[in-house]
């Protein structure tokens, strides 16, 4: 904006108050110490803002991220199927110790070998298996031998068979059904591959929809070079 | 000396919050009574000011001591326009009918100086006088710099009336230095 050479020039009045000392205007009460006491308790109160401390939050998020998904990249296959194994077990030994319970019954009635052994395996079992072993076994076969049996067994015999018993028993049991069981495998495959493996492979077409004409050999006259069938007119009647 | 100051402000430290306070109060004091007339509010509207930068401090990319005293200046010369607005001094219609009263009839009942060559301090003294809305426009067009169409835009009024307020505040404030001895100083300068 231009001024006229009357015109007040800002830039007097501009100089003018650049030469003002540095402190309160003459007759105010203004005071720099009175003032900062009211400040200071609000800047107390006020939460500092750090520079980029944004950054900071944003690379201690990726920082856990990274952390957690070596982890879980770094945990063994195994330990990823344990829960779909142990369950594999559950369903798989469950019919089973119903099928064996009625079968030791029939053992420990048709032999006393049988029957020891039976006995022994219950007695190397540890504690609270072994009483859920005989409790089902006292449900199951009204019979209370088992227990007699027990009874009469040396203790000496027991006490030497007990460690090569666990051994027996604790074989079968580490086995690890998730590896024996075949794992069923699945892959992630496109929707084209599929596609292609289809095109890939040969086609069977079947004959529901198509007409044969002729008999399929070259040799064979077409139906036009056949012998004319005779014709039998309608009004032929030999009597007339 | 004052990049350090402000780094140590970015930390929260309250000494360093002291020592930047200490250096520029009494400036944005006179800042903030250049447009709030009464001492009291000027003083509200500085304590805010103060407030708001060591809120923002931690955004303020220091370069140099002008770029500093700037930014603290923009942000009180913001808040006393603020609080213009909240206690209704603005709009600026209301400046006509004030200057009526501050015409050259009726002359600024400014305080005696208690020394005559300090002219810087007579013509502070006269540009607190004028009414708000001239003072307003004023301040913001011939001291700190801002354009008409900023002015409209802070103030929310029309380019034309921050012109003309800007043309009114003028004259009244000529007169007034004229009638103080400032006619043939100006016209020199000018």
């Amino acid at each position: 904006m231009k001024q006229k050479p009357d015109e007040m020039p800002d830039e007097w009045v501009r100089q003018a108050l650049s030469q003002l000392p540095d402190a309160p205007p003459p007759g105010s009460t203004f005071d720099t110490e009175r003032l900062w006491a009211q400040l200071r308790p609000e800047l107390d109160t006020m939460p500092v803002r750090r520079p980029f401390g944004w950054a900071w939050w944003a690379a201690a998020a990726c920082l856990s991220g990274l952390i957690l998904g070596w982890f879980l990249l770094r945990q063994p296959a195994d330990e990823r199927t344990a829960p779909i194994a142990n369950k594999a077990v559950d369903t798989i030994n469950t019919p089973t110790l119903t099928h064996q319970i009625p079968h030791t019954d029939n053992t420990i009635t048709s032999s006393q070998s049988a029957h020891s052994e039976e006995t022994n395996r219950v007695v190397g079992l540890p504690k609270n298996r072994r009483e859920k072993e005989i409790h089902r076994q006292s449900v199951t076969t009204s019979i209370p031998e088992p227990t007699e049996t027990v009874a009469q067994l040396p203790e000496v015999s027991t006490a030497t068979e007990v460690p090569s018993v666990i051994e027996k028993l604790a074989q079968p049991e580490k086995i690890n059904v998730a590896a024996v069981i075949q794992k069923r495998r699945f892959q992630v495959v496109h929707q084209n591959e599929l596609r292609a493996e289809e095109e890939a492979r040969p086609k069977l077409y079947r004959a529901e929809h198509f007409v044969r004409i002729g008999t399929g050999q070259p040799d064979s006259p077409t139906p036009e070079e056949r012998q004319p069938v005779p014709i039998m007119s309608l009004t032929n009647k030999l009597n007339q | 000396m004052s990049k350090q100051l402000v780094e140590q402000c970015q930390q929260g430290n309250t000494f360093a919050q002291k020592r930047l306070f200490d250096q520029y109060a009494n400036r944005l004091f006179r800042v903030s009574l250049r447009y709030v007339r009464q001492e009291m509010e000027a003083e509200e509207v500085l304590m805010n000011g103060f407030l708001k930068a060591f809120r923002g401090i931690g955004s303020f990319s220091y370069r140099d001591d002008n770029g500093l005293e700037a930014w603290l200046r923009r942000i009180v010369v913001n808040e006393a326009l603020q609080h213009l607005r909240a206690n209704r001094h603005l709009p600026l219609f209301q400046a006509d009918e004030e200057a009526g009263r501050g015409s050259a009839e009726n002359q600024p009942d400014t305080q005696p100086l208690p020394d005559a060559g300090l002219d810087a301090e007579r013509i502070y003294a006269l540009i607190r006088e004028l009414p708000t809305g001239y003072r307003t426009v004023f301040n913001l067009y011939a001291i700190e710099g801002f354009t008409h169409r900023e002015i409209a835009d802070q103030l929310r009024i029309s380019e034309n009336t921050s012109k003309s307020q800007l043309s009114k505040a003028r004259a009244l404030l000529q007169l007034w230095l004229t009638q103080n001895g400032y006619e043939a100083e100006t016209r020199r300068n000018a």
